[in-house]
């Protein structure tokens, strides 16, 4: 076995760790009403043990990450130069994040939020090539490893406020009243759901082999070219053939054009992926309300009802206040260091560093509104919650949505 | 709370027009206000790219065409030069000015108010912190009681003053500092940002292509780089194996051997007198720095034709004269050859096209389809003849009368560099800003004011306590600070207070 094969399988350790780390936080804190005739004691201490349990696992997968790290590392480069590695490295910053956290508070409800979303980021990241790649020029430099840890150790803690904050809108709002606060909870619900739906039918359709080719112009080149579909067409491309769909409940060519003007390459492709995912997520939603019978978000408050309000939004606004000066430090300081050594300037307004600058405006904004003005509790929750869609925005949509000098592959 | 009660500049009546607009930067909620604004024009600018990504001759034409309608308004409403135009740099100065408005409005009561307090507070004041509590004892138990707390905060690194019967314990009150610092960072960048392209002379971003060999001087500077090479290295097979990748043509170093050269003086026949400085060997990553002024290894373009290589035959006879190589840039007038042989140059297009009447015409001076009409003077031909050569044309019949001819013999290539100089003396400003920018971040969110006063009344001790944030932790600490005292509170007894 060589370091690259001990690499994986300690990467892959982690992420099985992760998920059994998931179940135990959720045991820990639904199994405490398993029993109505515990004792406050009883319950207490089931509530303790799991929760041990939990973040214990949850070390173990730290170490297991820290292990692929160093191995891969060993093997060629510090793995966070292509979207398989960074999303992997983003799914270990939130669980370092996690880790720190929580030997403040102690709080394993706290732990059967984050750990699962650490598991869907993590996934998400086996959709991309888990090949080592050669670094291109650019990549070559010490600051790669220094500016993206340190700005994806800042994101992992936004991520533990945006769970957190979470949390707290769960706690907070009447889940089992109508209202504008319990619509946008149910609307981030089935955005989660999308994601989940997203990741699934990916994995799902590419374990069965499923394909769909159509011919595009690419407009950079002006050569037809072959674009390969992993989800059933809804939408074609807008120019070109098909050439072949493998049958999907009696999908057999592509619904819909993309419209014209969506003439990037593989930009059809991406419209098409996101509204399987809308369609999708939407179909689990409504499937999931029918067998709960209730709103998606009263399901999840009942595993927060007994917690203090004031401990989290605390936590959410600690990690946030944590993890605010890593993000400055590496997304844009350390960033514009490197900038002026790679590119000859420090700043150039790409799209990627344009968004830098909103996460940063957005959460100066949010820590202003905290500290000034004294938003506490909801409205402060709202934004630790949209701070993330920020983050994951600049993260990953930045990169498969806008064009600039931070490209990756995309799905 | 805040403010300790003291007056800030912007909460006095007086109503003048001065005191309007510093009472509209100081407010906090106008300074959000500036930053959301900035938020979202900043969203809209990275919907289409911007101009200056693109290099476009005509950028209105290409939005329109590319974007319709959106593209047009988008383009009109100076959206595609977003980031460089007026209005976004007056929002930034606007922000600069709330910046600065809203520190000096608190900075200088916060400090007078932190550097005047009591120790003791009255009753009322104490009940009203959100986090307080009593607890009765006598007038003989108190002293020992205060004691054993001072210790006790001390130990948790408080400072602690007492006032007979009133304690104030308090730490690490410098994070109250953090905001002010952290803005004088930001002002620092912003203000070394707005400077560094208005002031003449502080900055500089040029690009240019140096072949190798040339030396070509960087305008508005006294420097000269000379290009001695420029090389591509490839991964080798051996890299490739190990990762599996069969990705042969991966680049692995874009290299340019640069040399720098200031320029001393003139020389007598008017060429400057040039003085080498450094020597590097530029790669992406590794820019070759000099004083202030950076040069980059930005692109490069290989293989261009640099000289071309003839040689003279007599046609009758066979008989090779020699050979001369034409530098496709810079051709001599002419070329002397053994046997009493002369070329001259008697025309030369570095791109030959033919017009509407079918007459050879140059149409750009970089030699991509070069072509010459030499006069070739030779013993058998005195006066010379007139010949033409063009790569891959085949040209010996509209020749045949001549003796000599122009044989195309080789074709020497030569790699250009793209090389980036810049200068910016504003850095020094920026990257001084960015570090006590940092400094005061994590002052101010890293650590808390934390204070803690207590004071003996008719037979009570009441207790309250305060902190700019991280209420649970305070909340912790003061139970671990009662319970090392030796005093037992009950847990729901310590208020948290109301929301």
């Amino acid at each position: 076995m060589d370091t690259l094969q001990l690499s994986s399988i300690l990467l892959l350790s982690a992420f099985i760790v992760y998920v059994l780390s998931s179940f135990a936080f959720i045991i820990s804190i639904t199994g405490k009403n398993w029993n109505k005739n515990w004792s406050k004691d009883r319950k207490s201490a089931h509530q303790s043990r799991w929760g041990t349990i939990g973040f214990a696992l949850t070390l173990v997968g730290l170490l297991s990450q820290i292990g692929y790290i160093i191995t891969r590392w060993l093997f060629d480069h510090y793995p966070i130069s292509n979207m398989f590695e960074f999303i992997t490295f983003l799914s270990l910053t939130i669980v370092i994040s996690f880790t720190v956290i929580y030997s403040m508070y102690r709080l394993p409800a706290l732990g059967a939020f984050v750990m699962p979303l650490t598991v869907i980021i993590f996934s998400y990241a086996y959709i991309f090539p888990s090949k080592v790649q050669t670094l291109m020029p650019a990549l070559q430099s010490h600051w790669l490893i220094i500016h993206v840890s340190t700005a994806a150790l800042g994101e992992g803690l936004f991520a533990v406020g945006f769970v957190a904050g979470l949390m707290l809108l769960l706690r907070k709002v009447d889940t089992s009243v109508t209202s504008k606060n319990t619509k946008w909870l149910e609307f981030t619900m089935y955005i989660l759901l999308t994601v989940i739906t997203f990741i699934v039918s990916i994995f799902s359709f590419t374990a069965a082999g499923y394909e769909a080719k159509f011919t595009e112009l690419n407009p950079k080149t002006d050569e037809i070219q072959q674009v390969k579909y992993v989800l059933p067409p809804f939408i074609g491309p807008a120019t070109g053939e098909t050439l072949q769909v493998d049958s999907f409940l009696g999908i057999s060519k592509p619904i819909l054009k993309a419209p014209s003007w969506m003439e990037g390459m593989n930009a059809a492709r991406k419209l098409n992926t996101m509204i399987w995912s809308l369609v999708t997520g939407g179909i689990l939603y409504v499937l999931l309300r029918l067998i709960l019978r209730k709103r998606l978000s009263q399901v999840a408050s009942s595993w927060v009802s007994d917690l203090d309000e004031e401990v989290i939004d605390e936590i959410s606004y600690r990690a946030i206040a944590i993890g605010y000066p890593l993000f400055v430090l590496g997304a844009l300081i350390f960033a514009m260091i490197w900038a002026e050594q790679a590119w000859g300037r420090f700043w150039g307004w790409d799209p990627k560093e344009v968004w830098a600058l909103i996460t940063f405006l957005f959460y100066t904004a949010y820590l202003h509104f905290r500290l000034s003005r004294g938003w506490q509790g909801t409205k402060s929750a709202w934004m630790a919650v949209l701070g993330y869609l920020v983050v994951m925005f600049t993260l990953v949509g930045v990169n498969l949505v806008l064009s600039g000098l931070h490209a990756y592959s995309g799905v | 709370m805040r403010y300790e009660g003291a007056v800030r500049r912007s909460q006095s009546i007086n109503k003048s027009i001065v005191n309007q607009i510093w009472n509209f930067f100081s407010s906090v909620r106008v300074g959000i206000y500036i930053i959301l604004i900035i938020l979202i024009v900043s969203i809209m600018g990275t919907i289409l790219p911007q101009e200056h990504f693109l290099a476009l001759t005509n950028p209105k034409a290409f939005y329109i065409e590319k974007y319709g309608v959106f593209g047009e308004i988008f383009y009109t409403l100076g959206f595609t030069r977003m980031y460089t135009s007026w209005w976004y740099k007056a929002l930034l100065g606007m922000l600069l000015i709330s910046i600065i408005i809203a520190s000096l409005d608190r900075v200088i009561p916060l400090y007078r108010a932190l550097k005047n307090q009591t120790v003791r507070k009255n009753k009322a004041f104490l009940m009203q912190q959100r986090i307080h509590t009593q607890w009765s004892t006598t007038a003989d138990e108190i002293p020992y009681q205060l004691q054993k707390l001072q210790n006790a905060m001390k130990k948790r690194g408080y400072n602690v003053r007492q006032d007979a019967q009133a304690l104030l314990a308090e730490k690490a009150r410098f994070s109250r500092w953090g905001p002010y610092v952290n803005h004088l960072g930001l002002i620092m960048i912003i203000t070394g940002a707005l400077l560094m392209t208005s002031i003449p002379g502080w900055y500089l971003d040029k690009f240019m292509w140096v072949q190798e060999g040339e030396i070509k001087h960087v305008t508005g500077t006294p420097y000269y780089v000379k290009n001695e090479r420029f090389t591509i290295d490839l991964y080798s097979e051996a890299e490739l194996q190990k990762i599996k990748s069969e990705n042969q043509s991966a680049v692995k170093r874009y290299q340019t051997d640069a040399i720098l050269y200031e320029k001393v003086g003139e020389m007598p026949n008017g060429q400057p007198d040039l003085k080498q400085v450094m020597n590097h060997p530029m790669t992406v990553n590794d820019p070759l720095r000099y004083k202030k002024v950076r040069l980059y290894q930005a692109d490069y373009k290989l293989s261009e034709w640099k000289n071309m290589c003839f040689s003279i035959i007599n046609k009758k006879t066979g008989e090779k004269h020699g050979d001369f190589s034409v530098d496709l840039y810079n051709p001599e007038p002419s070329y002397e050859l053994p046997n009493g042989l002369t070329v001259v140059i008697q025309d030369y297009f570095p791109y030959l096209s033919f017009n509407e009447d079918q007459e050879p015409i140059n149409i750009s001076s970089k030699p991509e389809n070069p072509a010459f009409i030499f006069l070739i003077k030779g013993p058998e031909a005195p006066e010379g003849e007139l010949s033409w050569a063009i790569i891959g044309t085949p040209l010996d019949e509209i020749h045949s009368e001549n003796v000599y001819k122009a044989n195309f013999k080789d074709l020497e290539t030569v790699n250009t560099s793209g090389i980036k100089i810049s200068m910016n003396k504003g850095m020094s400003i920026i990257w001084t800003g960015a570090a006590i920018f940092m400094i005061g971040i994590a002052m101010g969110l890293y650590w808390q004011h934390r204070r803690i006063w207590l004071c003996y009344e008719d037979g009570n001790v009441i207790m309250g306590a305060h902190t700019n944030k991280g209420w649970v932790g305070l909340r912790k600490e003061i139970m671990s600070i009662m319970k090392e005292s030796g005093l037992h509170i009950p847990d729901d007894q310590l208020q948290l207070g109301g929301k």
